[in-house]
């Protein structure tokens, strides 16, 4: 199950920066939808709602609210929900993406071209790390320099080194998660595709009903990343806000 | 440079362009959406609950307008059935009294209309009494002259009218 990644590099003041090509032409796609299924979806906006789309997207935006609300105070909160809201729905449908097939070209390398963008670790621990540093961001600006240091020595001085290394879990955890179950699952996917493929009538009849039940289960897991991936970083934010923990 | 990454497969390095293409991507749409999405949303949204928390104020206002309102009116109703009540009793009062005003000046004046009357009657019945004794006095006098003419004489009798006459122009 090797697969090639299409790569291009090119030197930027003696650095050589990589692109990986699939996963940037998925994420550009991934950001295209998000942002034109929502675009048409909110056209016809009225205060008394007169179609589904306001209303799915209403209740989108108020699901999301309660999930920073669960957090933290509406008032510190308030200037997340953009940015959790458009998160959610960027790594819900990065997820989905790889669901419906894979785009695999049948030259030697097996270049890998259509894929979930969240099933590249580097895409997931760029936006982990995205969360971490805006918790950090925010840690600052609203409790102070000299609280936001303070914290790390809180309970007792000596977890300070337990608490600074933490902060680079958290990337860890948050990145990983969100790659290992979305990689995996592709993965699980490839391999039910090719055992219908090459084994045969046996392996047709016998991969089928799994691989529809495993798509459904991977739209599951799709979700249940996205919310979860956004539900921690509201956490790991109202635990940088809030200077009672 | 070297790093340990997941899911790599061994000479390829970090993909740190790919990153970029993520943060860059993820901001412009981050910021399309808030523009182009979220904003509106939230506004039409916020609108609505403005709307309804000013309805709900509005029609507790009235609400308790109305109530203030209807206190009025009762009062005022309750008010005016007093006056009413109290113009009438006075209506009656007065009229009663004028009644009684009325009815004792009749009486009054009947009263003296038949005492006049009675006095007149009086008058009249003392005067006719009087009248007819001077008739009577006359007749009297006027049968004694008969029965006396017979014996006078003629001579005696003019002398006696010019004494009359004579008495008549004295007066």
């Amino acid at each position: 199950m090797e697969h090639g990644t299409p790569t291009f590099t090119i030197d930027l003041f003696g650095l050589p920066v990589m692109f990986d090509l699939s996963t940037s032409l998925m994420i550009i796609i991934t950001c295209l939808i998000v942002f034109f299924v929502f675009f048409f979806m909110t056209r016809k906006l009225a205060v008394r709602p007169t179609g589904k789309p306001q209303v799915l997207m209403e209740t989108l935006m108020n699901f999301v609210k309660g999930m920073i609300s669960s957090n933290m105070a509406w008032k510190q909160g308030g200037k997340f929900h953009f940015m959790a809201i458009t998160l959610i729905a960027f790594i819900f449908v990065a997820n989905i993406l790889g669901i419906p097939f894979t785009i695999i070209l049948p030259d030697e390398a097996h270049t890998l071209w259509w894929k979930s963008p969240t099933a590249d670790p580097t895409v997931t621990l760029t936006l982990a790390g995205l969360m971490i540093v805006l918790t950090h961001y925010y840690g600052v600006q609203m409790q102070g320099m000299g609280n936001y240091v303070k914290s790390y020595f809180q309970p007792m001085w000596f977890m300070a080194p337990i608490k600074f290394i933490e902060e680079f879990t958290y990337n860890l955890t948050l990145g990983l998660r969100l790659y290992g179950n979305i990689y995996a699952g592709e993965i699980l996917l490839l391999l039910l595709v090719s055992l219908i493929t090459t084994g045969g009538i046996l392996g047709a009849v016998g991969g089928f009903i799994p691989l529809m039940v495993w798509q459904g289960f991977k739209l599951f897991i799709s979700a249940i990343q996205a919310f979860i991936f956004v539900m921690l970083a509201m956490v790991y934010l109202s635990h940088k806000l809030s200077d009672d923990h | 440079m070297e790093f340990l990454i997941l899911g790599n497969t061994g000479d390829v390095g970090v993909a740190i362009g790919s990153s970029l293409v993520l943060l860059v991507s993820f901001l412009v749409l981050l910021g399309a959406l808030s523009y182009f999405v979220w904003k509106p949303l939230k506004k039409v949204m916020d609108d609505r609950e403005n709307l309804i928390h000013s309805e709900i104020d509005d029609a507790e206002n009235r609400r308790i307008e109305a109530q203030r309102l209807q206190k009025e009116n009762e009062e005022l109703v309750k008010q005016t059935q007093a006056d009413i009540s109290s113009i009438m009793e006075d209506a009656r009062a007065q009229a009663n009294k004028e009644q009684e005003t009325i009815i004792h000046d009749a009486n009054t004046r009947a009263n003296q209309l038949m005492a006049n009357a009675k006095a007149d009657v009086e008058r009249e019945k003392e005067k006719a009494i009087a009248e007819i004794n001077d008739q009577v006095a006359e007749l009297s006098i006027l049968i004694a002259e008969k029965m006396i003419s017979k014996e006078m004489d003629h001579q005696d009798q003019q002398q006696l009218v010019k004494q009359y006459l004579q008495e008549a122009g004295d007066k």
